[in-house]
Formats: C-alpha cells, sequence, structure tokens
C-alpha cells in the first residue's frame, strides 16, 4: 500500500511538472495570466505530492515494510528509530528522491514568495524550475525507483550438465549465452551438482534459451527452480506474490555503519538543501535571459534564496568535516577528497556570485559575469552530483555506481550549453553591458572583481586536481593521473592567502574611488589588532613558525577589520542617537543586516581560518602500545591506558573499547573511551577525545592482544584550535542568517539625528 | 730476548723509507673509522610505528578510495605497512620506498605523479590558468579605465551609491573625531 501510494504519488508529480513545463512557456509566448496560474498551481503541487512520495517511503522505513526494496537495504529489525528516518538519504534511491522533494519545496517556496513582485519572470522561472525537477522525477520513477518490491514469481531455470560438455560445446555454450544477452547459474544446487541453468526466467524465455542450445547440440531441460525467484520491480510481475515477511526481516541488510552518526542526521539535508537551492537564482537568471527583464530584478527576487542555499551549503560542508572527523577516524576534516571537492566546488563559485551580484545592484556592472557565476554555480551542482552519484569517482563519500550517470551527464551539459547559448545570445545584442565603469582599483568593485577571479581561480585549481586532471589524463595519456593532498597544499594556499587579504581591505574600500591613504588609515587599527593575536597565539604555541604566523596575520586582519567596522558604526551611533552599547549594536544590524551580518560571516570565516591553520600546522600524531596501567606523554598531555571492555550495543554491533584517563599537570581531566565498532561489513574506529578551544586529543584504538588485551595500540592526535573550525561555523550560520533576514523599516529611536534623517548604518 | 730483538731488527727492517708515515696513517684511519665501523656493526635502530606512518602519510592506498595510507584500516593496508617497515629496517629512505610502490601500483599510491611530465602538467596548469586570468583581468580594468577616461571626457559620471556611501563615511568620521 506504501509502495503504490509512493509510486502513484511521485508519477502525479512528475506529471504535474511536465504540464507547468508546458503550460508555462506557453504562457510566457502567449502573454496568458490564466495559463500562468495554471501553471503555477501545477507547479505548486508538485510539493504535496512529493512530500506525500517521501512521507510512504518513511512509513515503510519505520513500520519496517521490508518488501520495499529500499528499506530492505537500509534498515533491518534491529536499526533505531533514529536512523530509520534518516536512512530516507541513506542510498541513492531514497536520497534521489529526498533531493528532488526539497527541490520543489525550494520551488514552492520561490513561487509563493516571488509570485507578487516578479510576475513577469514567472512564466520562466516556473518552465525552468520544472524542467529540473522533471528530470530528477524521471531518475527517480525509471533509473533508481525507491518503490519497488521484492516479488517471488514462478519462473523456470534452462539447466544441462556442464560436467559432461566437451570443449566444442562450452564455446558453443558461451556463444548461445552471449547472444541471448543471459547469464547463467553453475552449480545450481539441490541433488543436481555440476548442473549449471540459465536460472529464473519465464517461460518463453526458458523456451527460446533451450531452443538455442538444443540448435548448438547441448541438451537442456526447462525445471523448476530449486530455490524461490525473487525479483525486484515497480510494477507487480505477472503471477507473481509476496515473499514472507518474516524472512524478508530476517535477511534485511541495514544501514550503512558509516552513516550511523549523529552528524548523517543533519550532514547530507544541510548539504542537499545547499544544493538544490541554488536552483532557484538558477531558474531566475534563466528567466530573466528568456523573458528580455535584464535589470537587476532576477538579482533582487534570488539574492536571499542564494543566500540561504548558500548557508546550508556552508553548514552541510562543515558538518560534513565534523562527521569525518568523528567518524572516519584518520584524526583531520578534510582529505581533499573528489567528493568532498565536489560540495566545495559550487560553495566557492557561489560565494563569488553573493559579492558580485552587489556590484550590479550598487552599480549596475558585471551583469554577464553574474549570469555566469549563477549558472557556473547550478552547473557545479550538477556537476558535483554527477561525479558523486555515477561512480565517476571512488571515494568513501561517493554512492555506488549507477545507472544515472549517462542521463545526468546529459542533462548537465545541456543546461550548461543552453545557459551558456543564452549569455551568448543577450550579449550579442547588446543588452548586457554595463552601466558604468570602474573608476579606481582600491575602489570596492575592484577589489570584489579581484576576490571574485581568486574564487574562480580556486575553482579551477580544485575542479583540476579532483576531475580535471583525472578525467583529461585517462582520455590522452592513456593513464589516470590522481592527484591527492600534495597537490592541493601546494596550489590552494597561495589562492586562500590572497581571499582573506581581499576579505581585509575591500570592506573599507568604498563604492566608486578610496584614496590608498585612506585605506591605510582605515587600517591601522586592525593592523595592529592582528598584530596582537599573532603574538598571543606565538606564545600560546610556543611558535615562531613564519608560515603559520603570517597565516594567522592575515585571517586576524580580515576578523578585525569586520569587527573594527562593527564597532566604529556602533560608536557612531552611540554619538549621534546617545545609545547604549547593545542597542547601538542592535541597531545597527537592524537597519542594515545584509552588510554588519556580512561582516559576522567574515568573522565565523576568520575564526575557521584560524582552527585549519592551527590544527593543519602544528598537528602532532603518534602511535604507541601500552600495557595496560602504562602512561605516556604526548603533547603536554598524560595519557593512561586502564582497561578493556568489550559489550552488545542495542543494534547488535559488537563494541571493543578502551578506557583511557587523559591528565595535565598530575591532574585528571577526562576519562575517555576509543573504541571499535564491528558490523557485519566493516569495522569502524570511533575516536575518543578530550575538546578544549586550545586542541583536541584525539585517541584512537588500532589494536589489542586479542586474548588479554593486556596491551593495546593507540594512535594518537594533538589537533591545537580544531574546534575554533566548528566554533567559526556557528558564527558563520549566525552572520548569514542576520544578513538573510527580510529586511524592514524598524524604528530604533524616536530621535532624529541631528545632521541627517537618514540613520547611521542604513543604505550602504 | 735475543728471538724479540731479532724480531724487532726484523720489523724495524721493514719499515724503512716513506713506510713509517703509512703506518701513523693507518693508524689514525682506524681510530677515526673505528666508531663508524662500530656503529655499522651494531643492529639498527628500532624502526617505529611513527616512522612507519611519517612514511605511510605520504602515500595513498593504491586500491582504496582515496585513503591516506597511514589510516587505512583494511588488512592489506597493515600489510603495505608492515612492508614499509621492513623496508626502513633494511635501510631504505623514503623516496625509494615511495618509487618501489610506484612502480608496483602506479602513480595513485602517491599524492602526486612522479613522472616527471605528468608531476609538470599537474602542478603548472593552475597556476597557468591563473596567470592568463590575471592578465585577462588586468586587460579588462585597463579598459574599463580608458573607457572610463573617454567617458569623462563626455560627462562627469555621477554614482548615488558611492555619494550614499561617503556621505555616511563623512558622517561617521565626524562622529568619531568629535568624540575625541
Amino acid at each position: 500500500m506504501l509502495a503504490e501510494l509512493g509510486l502513484i504519488t511521485t508519477f502525479l508529480a512528475f506529471v504535474a511538472a511536465l504540464y507547468a513545463i508546458g503550460a508555462s512557456f506557453y504562457a510566457g509566448r502567449k502573454h496568458s495570466d490564466t495559463v500562468l496560474i495554471s501553471a503555477r498551481n501545477a507547479a505548486l503541487l508538485t510539493f504535496p505530492l512529493l512530500l506525500t512520495a517521501a512521507l510512504a517511503l518513511w512509513l515503510g522505513l519505520v513500520n519496517g515494510a521490508y518488501q520495499m526494496s529500499y528499506v530492505w537495504t537500509v534498515s533491518n529489525p534491529s536499526t533505531p528509530f533514529f536512523y530509520r528516518i534518516t536512512a530516507l538519504w541513506g542510498s541513492q534511491k531514497g536520497s534521489l528522491l529526498f533531493w528532488t522533494l526539497l527541490m520543489s519545496l525550494f520551488a514552492f517556496g520561490a513561487l509563493v514568495f516571488n509570485w507578487r513582485s516578479h510576475r513577469r519572470l514567472m512564466p520562466y522561472v516556473i518552465t525552468y524550475l520544472m524542467a529540473v525537477v522533471a528530470f530528477f522525477l524521471v531518475l527517480v520513477l525509471f533509473y533508481e525507483n525507491p518503490f519497488q518490491r521484492w516479488w517471488l514469481w514462478p519462473g523456470k531455470d534452462v539447466a544441462w550438465n556442464e560436467a559432461s560438455l566437451t570443449a566444442q560445446q562450452k564455446t558453443s555454450l558461451n556463444t548461445v549465452l552471449t547472444d541471448l544477452k543471459t547469464e547463467t547459474t553453475a552449480d545450481i544446487g539441490g541433488t543436481n551438482s555440476g548442473v549449471s541453468a540459465v536460472s529464473c526466467v519465464d517461460e518463453g524465455r526458458a523456451t527460446q534459451v533451450r531452443d538455442a542450445l538444443t540448435k548448438a547440440g547441448i541438451t537442456a531441460v526447462i525445471q523448476t527452480p530449486y530455490t524461490d525467484c525473487i525479483q525486484e520491480a515497480t510494477l507487480i510481475p505477472a503471477n507473481a506474490q509476496a515473499p514472507d515477511p518474516q524472512r524478508l526481516a530476517q535477511t534485511a541488510k541495514g544501514l550503512n555503519p558509516l552513516l550511523r552518526h549523529f552528524g548523517m542526521i543533519i550532514h547530507p539535508p544541510m548539504l542537499y538543501l545547499g544544493f538544490v537551492g541554488m536552483v532557484i537564482p538558477f531558474a531566475f537568471a534563466m528567466a530573466a535571459l528568456a523573458s528580455g527583464d535584464l535589470s537587476t530584478n532576477w538579482i533582487k527576487a534570488t539574492r536571499r534564496w542564494a543566500l540561504i542555499s548558500w548557508l546550508f551549503l556552508s553548514l552541510g560542508l562543515i558538518l560534513g568535516g565534523r562527521w569525518a572527523y568523528d567518524v572516519l577516524g584518520w584524526g583531520g576534516y578534510w582529505g581533499w577528497d573528489p567528493v568532498e571537492n565536489a560540495a566545495f566546488l559550487p560553495w566557492l563559485i557561489g560565494t563569488a556570485f553573493l559579492h558580485s551580484v552587489m556590484i550590479q545592484e550598487k552599480r549596475g556592472m558585471l551583469k554577464m559575469w553574474n549570469m555566469f557565476l549563477v549558472i557556473g554555480t547550478f552547473s557545479a551542482v550538477i556537476f558535483g552530483t554527477f561525479a558523486t552519484r555515477s561512480g565517476l569517482i571512488d571515494s568513501v563519500h561517493a554512492f555506488a555506481r549507477s545507472e544515472i550517470g549517462t542521463p545526468m551527464f546529459f542533462f548537465w551539459a545541456i543546461v550548461t550549453l543552453i545557459s551558456v547559448g543564452l549569455i551568448l545570445w543577450r550579449w550579442n545584442r547588446g543588452e548586457l553591458k554595463d552601466d558604468h565603469t570602474f573608476a579606481n582599483i582600491l575602489s570596492r568593485e575592484s577589489l570584489f572583481v579581484l576576490n571574485n577571479v581568486i574564487f574562480v581561480l580556486l575553482f579551477v585549481a580544485i575542479f583540476w586536481g579532483s576531475f580535471g586532471a583525472p578525467i583529461i589524463s585517462s582520455l590522452f595519456l592513456n593513464q589516470e593521473i590522481t592527484l591527492g593532498k600534495e597537490y592541493f597544499m601546494r596550489v590552494t594556499p597561495p589562492l586562500f592567502i590572497a581571499l582573506y587579504i581581499l576579505m581585509g581591505i575591500a570592506p573599507l574600500s568604498a563604492w566608486g574611488a578610496t584614496s590608498l591613504r585612506r585605506l591605510g588609515n582605515a587600517l591601522l587599527v586592525p593592523l595592529g589588532l592582528a598584530v596582537v593575536l599573532v603574538v598571543a597565539l606565538a606564545i600560546l604555541q610556543h611558535t615562531t613558525d613564519p608560515g603559520a604566523l603570517f597565516g594567522y596575520f592575515i585571517t586576524g586582519l580580515a576578523g578585525f577589520v569586520a569587527i573594527y567596522e562593527t564597532y566604529r558604526g556602533a560608536a557612531a551611533r552611540r554619538k549621534s542617537m546617545g545609545e547604549g552599547w547593545g542597542q547601538a549594536v542592535f541597531a545597527l544590524f537592524g537597519r542594515n543586516r545584509r552588510r554588519y551580518g556580512g561582516y559576522l560571516v567574515h568573522l565565523g570565516i576568520t575564526v575557521i581560518g584560524i582552527g585549519v591553520i592551527g590544527s593543519t600546522i602544528f598537528q602532532q600524531e603518534t602511535q604507541q602500545t601500552l600495557a595496560k596501567g602504562q602512561s605516556l606523554d604526548f603533547g603536554g598531555y598524560t595519557m593512561r591506558y586502564d582497561n578493556f571492555t568489550e559489550a552488545i550495543a542495542d543494534d547488535g554491533r559488537q563494541m571493543q573499547i578502551a578506557d583511557v584517563t587523559i591528565s595535565r599537570n598530575g591532574q585528571t581531566l577526562a576519562h575517555i573511551r576509543p573504541r571499535h565498532d564491528l558490523y557485519p561489513d566493516q569495522p569502524m574506529t570511533i575516536a575518543g577525545s578530550y575538546s578544549t578551544l586550545e586542541s583536541d586529543f584525539y585517541v584512537l584504538l588500532v589494536g589489542w592482544e586479542n586474548v588479554s588485551a593486556d596491551s593495546a595500540t593507540f594512535k594518537i592526535y594533538l589537533n591545537p584550535l580544531i574546534n575554533l573550525i566548528w566554533w567559526g561555523g556557528l558564527i558563520l550560520m549566525f552572520g548569514t542568517f542576520i544578513a538573510a533576514w527580510p529586511t524592514e523599516q524598524v524604528i530604533v529611536s524616536q530621535t532624529a539625528p541631528a545632521i541627517s534623517r537618514k540613520p547611521l548604518g542604513a543604505e550602504i | 730476548m735475543n728471538r724479540t730483538q731479532a724480531k724487532s731488527t726484523t720489523v724495524q727492517g721493514m719499515l724503512s723509507g716513506w713506510q713509517p708515515y703509512l703506518l701513523v696513517a693507518a693508524i689514525i684511519y682506524i681510530v677515526v673509522a673505528l666508531p663508524t665501523l662500530a656503529q655499522d656493526a651494531t643492529p639498527n635502530k628500532p624502526v617505529t610505528a611513527d616512522d612507519i606512518n611519517a612514511v605511510a602519510k605520504q602515500m595513498y592506498c593504491p586500491v582504496c578510495e582515496n585513503i591516506p595510507l597511514d589510516v587505512c584500516p583494511t588488512d592489506a593496508c597493515q600489510q603495505w605497512r608492515e612492508e614499509i617497515g621492513t623496508e626502513l629496517a633494511a635501510g631504505k629512505t623514503a623516496e625509494e620506498i615511495k618509487s618501489a610502490f610506484v612502480a608496483r601500483y602506479g602513480d595513485r599510491v602517491v599524492g602526486t605523479p612522479e613522472d616527471p611530465t605528468l608531476r609538470a602538467l599537474s602542478l603548472i596548469t593552475p597556476p597557468a590558468v591563473a596567470v592568463v586570468a590575471i592578465i585577462i583581468a588586468g586587460w579588462v580594468v585597463f579598459r574599463w579605465r580608458r573607457n572610463r577616461q573617454i567617458a569623462g571626457r563626455i560627462t562627469m559620471p555621477v554614482v548615488s551609491t558611492a555619494v550614499s556611501d561617503d556621505d555616511y563615511r563623512a558622517r561617521l568620521e565626524q562622529d568619531l573625531l568629535s568624540r575625541r
């Protein structure tokens, strides 16, 4: 029942999307409001329909409907309720449905919130949104259907005695089977040891195979199979019946152990929201190109959507790093894995877009560039999805190899080509010309352009290392170049340094023109504060490493510029409005959420940067075998191996746990329990860690004596400042919330300023 | 006694001309070289897990999914790490060990190709793209500035937002100055 419900609602959503595409396109061409409203309603309908489908799958997961093959694959009777919920995105089929659901949710939101204000763009917005939704529904319905079920059906075996075949007959057999494109089962079991067969085929096929074999001089018989013929099918095969539910429950696989982690509740949905949200700016940009409304309307309509998507993408990346840190057991959070990079690429282009879009709003410049960026972001999303889900790359983060690779590749190529074609067409007509030109090399728009160039260069460098070099070398050099951490650590740091420098300077420059002297004066205080930070960190970490200190200085400068600018704004308000500090800061954020929210985001990125530098350059590691009661001094801490225990968890996994005490200067700080989780398919190494803002003392249990466990081997990492990465993520999230929050006129003070009616901090 | 004397005389008779100097040089050489020889004669410093991991960290599991060899949990990786330990104990350097693995499993066991051409192609492409991009950006900015100069002769551009920004800054600076 649940499978039927899910299948029907998914199919109806597909029909609704197709109708919306046709109707909205017609409405756009013929300027028909009635048809447009009908198209909108159909587009809106996709969300509740897909929500119903997802709920059906969720109910199947919660209730253990193992006849649904997806439920059987990602859960079993011992799977906790919590992981039954997250199992919706635990494998390819469910996650594609979930992805499409989120996309329809974004489409729903965009149509509801932007319907009145951007009516002119709506026909083409609906067309593009629904085209993307419809494509993903094609994948869900025809390639990776999560509503397929297991069926027992009365198939036949065509069997022959393999042992009695001559060499010539074996050759003929292979030829026949290859011609018929069929597979054989050797030694089919039962009493017929040595008998091979083409198993579980229908009557017609069985006759065809037998006749072909007979013609080739091989004696074959059609017989009833010794084991049940089970088939995964969307529609009920003829004469099929449902398998025994208990038998299905006993054989159900359960969720991939790597996905049984708290981070997996949030990380995939965040990343998906970030990915699919980018469809809204893309659809509006394409609508602007198609309709010819190339004013800033499409930017105004999509800025908030782009920010929300960017926030989710950022959170998805950070949470993914945290998941890797906790679950993958290698002491790090970012391995420059192609799948990680595939998620990072749209973030880079999206961030460039969020900056450059301001130039178009303020100065009417970079119209064509912004189009390229927004389309590039969506193109990177689709390419990343293709790379992750097609089997193009091997990664611990990737989905299993799938048939969706080819359609996804063509979709990506077609979308990108059409988009670029439209841009070039409008550009050729002279409709994407800028309203102003650049006046000054130190103006904010010039620095933003430089920022964009560096983001794009980072994109190119990471794309080349992850996909470009491997693909091009495979195609043209007949060997595959694989580039690892060494490549990325050589190529990307100079670009990140340049970005942080710009993050420190650009907010201080003005639109239009800025003098070097004025910029230098504005930088003085943040520069001084950055020096203080460097000295403090040098003392704290006992380091004179010039690379690290330079890194701290550059990142610190960017953060202090954000703080100092906020301080100056608040101080100005205090002076002019007579407000207290809290009220002044609150008013400042209220008056120009975008600007001061942006500063908070910069501060978050600064904190993340300091965490990355500290944990990368100063990471220490050692591997030691300790006897019970023996201690080890490492990184200023003392670690003692106390005990070893084994236990069975509620979900049936076997746990092997080491009890470890962490102390410093004779004072016990924590008892931690690094462990091994043994699942049927794979072991997991779960770290124990003692976390402070200063560092993480991160312990992995890598081996122990099998019988007595009197001694155990530990791999220990000291990761300085690593927790700043997670805290920076929180600041970034908070800042983006503020920047994306709908702007309203907030009356903070009834007192009019003496020199201007316009409150300070507004409209910058 | 006589026998001893005779022997001594015989030895003395053998060391004539430049030979005593040769003997002194040989003794000095032995004295200097002995500690080194003695060092070579003793067993090597035991190879620790940290030594092995330091080499394995620079390599990738040849058959897994982009997992560094030092942290790869599979049995195969464990065997490869043991092999690295054996090679280190035999006196091989990290580079020699990496080269041996590359010869067996190909370039995918290291982060960048060992082959000089492929290595150059891998590492130079991004900076080359960067140089081209910066040249293009420079050219675009130059063109913008030139266009602006031409436009400036016709009419002075008025940028409302810049004025607004300057207004804010002026007021901000005024506030800040008045506080001093």
